[in-house]
């Protein structure tokens, strides 16, 4: 598997279920489904209104998170599920529309600032 | 074949003069027959899939699962891209590059057993960007009340590297200043000994805390690197090797040769 990045991800909060269940099938790994796992906020007060992530991407999945319509989108995502055996997604117009995608030069922490939130943090 | 004749010719890197063991002989951390060794310098234990079987090849690529060299077998994983450390290769030097955000590799939970009494863990770590993190813990599951913890974070965002077992304070908790400036290679070195009454912790080879109690940690969670729960705390830290011995501790030479074999992995002499 060839893999670009990482990069830098953000979602609202009321996507982050649609996110989950498209990752799921995107991870080449089994794990894709808790992504989206760094609360975030305006000022990073709970609760959060943002899901960040942090990865690699594979260059497929790049390419179509970022040059696909949502059509094309939805069928490469359709695809994939089949090939990797999993399930199955309805919509994916919601996460493709509200999906951020940021450079990963950038430290995750100031991408967060850069849009407006900051991390929801807990304690040691 | 090659290192017979790397031997005649002069030293060849990883097996330079100060890769061993004073006396001379070639010193392997398998020979102080440790409970957890992590080495990714060594590309063969290392899985861009959780399943380990896709192995890694290149710089770049995910680390879904690395493989233990101790005779115990904790492997330790993660099956979520977006968690998995990088291996990197910077010329000789290769370490795996934990980004700070969600990174961590875990080990099943209570890989030691219920408790633990008396343990010794070394780490070769660089930090890269200061904030809370943690580094590794032997067991943690979650909150700040987690009796479960033997963990070490280091530095955390203060400078202070608190090593805590069992508490996050005294007897179980010490701490002091790290000492090493972000972006420095370093060896920290943590001891907790029922059987010696000791905690103590050293960086570099210098004992920074310590106090005369040993504790005894029931243990619920895994073993991880990079992290010490998934609940928050990342380290944004290069980590070039752990070497842990468990149920014993090591001797004060076994953890001095660690030391010196993890600062090669780094490139330096220690």
């Amino acid at each position: 598997m060839a893999y670009v990045g990482p990069f830098n991800l953000l979602l609202p909060a009321g996507v982050k279920q649609n996110g989950s269940d498209v990752f799921n099938i995107l991870d080449a790994d089994s794990g894709g489904s808790a992504t989206f796992s760094v609360p975030c906020a305006v000022g990073g007060i709970a609760p959060a209104t943002f899901w960040g992530a942090r990865t690699l991407l594979e260059v497929e999945t790049h390419n179509a998170l970022t040059n696909m319509t949502t059509t094309q989108f939805k069928a490469y995502v359709d695809a994939l599920a089949i090939t990797r055996g999993r399930t199955p997604v309805g919509s994916i117009t919601a996460f493709k529309n509200a999906l951020i995608i940021g450079d990963g030069a950038v430290n995750f922490f100031t991408f967060l600032t850069q849009q407006g939130v900051a991390q929801v943090v807990s304690g040691l | 074949m090659i290192e017979r004749a790397s031997w005649r010719g002069g030293w060849r890197r990883g097996w330079l003069p100060e890769h061993r063991a004073a006396g001379g002989a070639a010193f392997s951390p398998l020979s102080l027959s440790p409970t957890a060794w992590y080495d990714p310098s060594d590309i063969s234990t290392l899985f861009q899939d959780s399943a380990g079987t896709v192995p890694v090849t290149a710089s770049g690529d995910p680390v879904g699962r690395m493989l233990d060299k101790s005779p115990l077998g904790i492997h330790v994983t993660q099956a979520t891209t977006a968690f998995k450390p990088i291996y990197t290769v910077a010329g000789a030097i290769k370490y795996l590059l934990f980004d700070g955000v969600d990174d961590i590799l875990a080990s099943a939970a209570t890989p030691f057993g219920a408790s633990i009494a008396n343990a010794t863990v070394s780490v070769a770590v660089r930090e890269i960007v200061r904030q809370t993190s943690g580094l590794f813990a032997l067991s943690y599951t979650s909150g700040a009340g987690d009796s479960s913890r033997w963990t070490a974070a280091c530095p955390w965002v203060d400078g202070n590297v608190y090593f805590d077992c069992g508490a996050t304070a005294a007897p179980g908790r010490i701490s002091g200043a790290v000492g090493v400036a972000t972006g420095a290679d370093f060896i920290a070195s943590f001891d907790n000994s029922v059987a010696n009454t000791r905690q103590f912790f050293r960086i570099e080879k210098v004992q920074i805390a310590s106090d005369a109690s040993g504790e005894t940690v029931t243990t619920a969670g895994p073993l991880s690197l990079g992290a010490v729960n998934l609940a928050g705390n990342f380290g944004n830290q290069r980590i070039y090797g752990m070497v842990a011995k468990v149920g014993t501790v090591m001797t004060a030479g076994e953890l001095s040769n660690v030391e010196t074999w993890l600062a090669a992995k780094q490139g330096r002499v220690l």
